[in-house]
């Protein structure tokens, strides 16, 4: 009875005092603390990106977007236009086109970062990366200050750089097929900087990249026979040795097949795509 | 009874410290869930920091002639001058103190202010003040990290019409000063521009000495953004004498650190821009007229090792002032093994111990290392310099071994088997003074390199 009381007493405080009576008074128009103010670049990419795709383009440095051990340098405005032109062109246009919007659009990173220079690991100052991807919602573009649309090379660069971060983003819900890392086990982690070209040539890896780990020669892999094409990938194979040229091959097959089956692709049409996109 | 007695004076000492408790937390629950509270300036803080903000944008924007700002570096040590409008919706026009290009040509980029730990100027695309910071920068700076700048500020205090910030990664100290109409002028009206072009067609200016007017003190000004320094010199009894600083073009015409030299602090220089006349300003005030040479008026040979500490021949194929045999062998000699590149050549000279360290940039792939070579050298009075191998070197690494074979066409097919002679050379468009070797045996195996 006496705690009955007790208790009764004190829900009675505690209730009467936390009695709210007025609504919370918060005008949020009074509490400007960042003065971003959007231009006509902020409007044609909420036109052509945010509506359509639901995809937001950060290009007002921030260095928040990256890790605080990681740094790099802000985009120049006017190459915003001509990257994300290219993006749509050899990436999402494609993969539309080929996969469909009800594939493509979970799956799309909601968020592209662009910098100016490389991304650089503050420990040993660094250049690290051209591009990267987080937690499969953000991706990353570095060294846009030098992209130049006209230039051949560079744009093969900057998509081989998207549609490698975008396996990434498709190996994070259907993992690398068992085996893919038993066709050339030579994986070396970050040791990969100080291995040449032609060891990776021999032991069959597409790149010195592909060289660190299995995701990453994935996704090499993915992206070599997608951006460079199959024509490039049928001369390197020829150029390396007959057992490199049988790992590539092996490899090969089982980037088609992971798309077949894992998402119901014909990775040869969206090959297709991609290559006459740029 | 007495047991009794003491029993309930033990419950009513329980109880009546149950009410005490009880009483506390209702007391708590009162005060703690009070609703009324008073505002100062009746604001609440983030009505206050958005107007601080407001106001501060308001600020920047309403300078009518903008702004003028220096940056000081920290990696490259120096002083850069900026001047700076900033406008409506985030927009800003900006011009540098590097180079003829970003003088001339305004740059329109992006900014905002923003309360994050402290109020923040971030310039949020690229602009002339991300040459500093870019790692990769066509004008120097240490790989990864450029002259050591920043892109995001912190305003720590405002005095007069001068803000001081702080950046963000680097503690880079940026200053943005109210520019007057004279500033403007010297920024847009070719002022900069007009001294520039002096100091390039003068290479070779003096002042009288001030107790013996004969004498005379060398002035060099080094426009070149990652060597900039103003230094006063003279020779006596063959011993070379200088003092330097950093400095920055700044109205009226160049501003630096002070410098002491025989009796006077020097603290800049005023350029008159009508009569096309340069003068030295010291601490006092007084003006003292710059003359112009039209020859060195110190051997090259007298600097190196004490001037200049080191000699560096750039990263390029062909370079202005190399010999064609020096071009061939280094296109040989950059055949290494690896996937090394052969970049930048350093050599560091040590006037006492007379002997010079060749330090040879080697990259692979994004990881920068480094391969040594040390020498013994002698010079004629005349300035004939004779290399040979330092048996007692010992390299800091095993680089050096990795590389010698491919660089016997550079190194002991010419370099420690020729003589050389060292002299200035002017770069035919940048008018950067440089320093050229040139061997005596094989005139065509010249090459030049920045001074440092």
């Amino acid at each position: 009875m006496k705690k009955i009381f007790l208790c009764a007493w004190i829900l009675g405080v505690i209730l009467i005092s936390c009695k709210k009576e007025k609504a919370l008074n918060v005008d949020l128009s009074k509490s400007i603390l960042d003065g971003y103010k959007g231009n006509d670049t902020d409007e044609w990419l909420r036109l052509n990106f945010l509506n359509v795709y639901n995809i937001e383009v950060l290009y007002r440095f921030d260095s928040f977007q990256l890790a605080v051990d990681r740094y790099s340098t802000p985009v120049r405005e006017d190459k915003v236009k001509p990257v994300m032109e290219l993006v749509r062109k050899g990436f999402i246009n494609p993969y539309i086109d080929v996969a469909g919007k009800n594939f493509f659009m979970p799956r799309v990173p909601k968020e592209f970062g662009l910098f100016g220079g490389a991304l650089y690991r503050a420990i040993d100052n660094t250049a690290e990366a051209a591009g990267n991807a987080d937690a499969g919602r953000q991706i990353n573009l570095f060294v846009l200050n030098d992209f130049d649309p006209n230039n051949k090379a560079a744009v093969i660069q900057m998509m081989h750089v998207i549609h490698h971060e975008f396996t990434h983003i498709l190996n994070q819900t259907i993992p690398v097929p068992e085996g893919y890392d038993a066709i050339s086990n030579n994986y070396i982690g970050d040791s990969w900087v100080r291995e040449s070209q032609a060891n990776a040539d021999n032991m069959g890896f597409i790149s010195r990249y592909s060289r660190k780990s299995k995701m990453e020669d994935f996704a090499e892999m993915v992206s070599f026979l997608l951006v460079e094409g199959q024509t490039a990938f049928d001369s390197k194979v020829k150029s390396v040795s007959a057992d490199a040229g049988v790992k590539l091959r092996k490899k090969e097959q089982m980037v088609v097949d992971y798309f077949q089956i894992s998402y119901g692709i014909d990775f040869r049409v969206l090959q297709d795509a991609v290559k006459k996109s740029i | 009874m007495v047991a009794d007695h003491g029993f309930i004076t033990i419950n009513n000492y329980i109880l009546m410290k149950k009410i005490v408790i009880m009483s506390f937390f209702a007391l708590f629950f009162l005060q703690a869930c009070k609703k009324d509270q008073t505002l100062i300036d009746n604001e609440k803080p983030e009505e206050r920091a958005g107007k601080e903000l407001q106001k501060l944008s308001n600020e920047l924007i309403q300078s009518t002639n903008g702004w003028v700002a220096h940056v000081y570096t920290s990696e490259v040590k120096g002083d850069y001058s900026f001047y700076i409008n900033f406008k409506e919706n985030n927009v800003l026009t900006i011009r540098s103190d590097f180079d003829d290009n970003s003088f001339n040509t305004e740059q329109t980029s992006t900014y905002r202010l923003k309360k994050v730990m402290a109020t923040t100027l971030i310039f949020d695309t690229d602009n002339y003040l991300d040459v500093l910071i870019d790692p990769n920068s066509n004008k120097g700076g240490k790989p990864g990290l450029g002259f050591g700048s920043d892109t995001e500020f912190e305003i720590k205090e405002q005095v007069g019409d001068t803000l001081k910030l702080t950046g963000k990664r680097r503690l880079t100290r940026l200053s943005l000063v109210k520019a007057t109409a004279a500033d403007k002028n010297f920024y847009t009206k070719s002022g900069i521009d007009g001294l520039s072009n002096y100091l390039k067609a003068n290479p070779y200016l003096y002042i009288p000495d001030e107790k013996d007017a004969n004498k005379k003190v060398q002035i060099l000004i080094n426009t070149d953004a990652v060597n900039r320094k103003v230094s006063f010199s003279t020779v006596e009894d063959n011993i070379f004498v200088s003092a330097e600083q950093f400095f920055a073009f700044s109205t009226p015409g160049i501003s630096n650190l002070p410098v002491v030299y025989a009796g006077r602090t020097f603290v800049g220089f005023e350029w008159d821009k009508t009569n096309q006349k340069l003068f030295a300003i010291t601490s006092k005030g007084d003006k003292v007229e710059v003359l112009v040479s039209t020859t060195p008026l110190t051997p090259l040979h007298l600097l190196i090792g004490t001037k200049y500490k080191s000699l560096t021949v750039p990263n390029q194929t062909t370079y202005p002032g190399w010999g064609t045999d020096f071009v061939t062998r280094r296109a040989t000699a950059a055949k290494l093994p690896y996937s090394l590149k052969l970049e930048t050549l350093k050599f560091d000279f040590n006037n006492d111990t007379k002997k010079v360290v060749l330090t040879v940039g080697i990259p692979q792939g994004t990881r920068q290392f480094y391969a040594y070579f040390g020498y013994d050298y002698t010079k004629t009075s005349l300035g004939v310099y004779k290399f040979t191998k330092d048996p007692s070197y010992v390299s800091p690494n095993g680089n050096g071994a990795i590389i010698e074979s491919a660089m016997v066409p550079l190194l002991t097919e010419r370099l420690t088997a020729d003589t050389f002679t060292l002299d200035y050379f002017a770069h035919p468009t940048t008018k950067v003074i440089l320093g050229q070797f040139k061997s005596v045996e094989n005139p065509d195996f010249t090459f030049t390199g920045s001074l440092q």
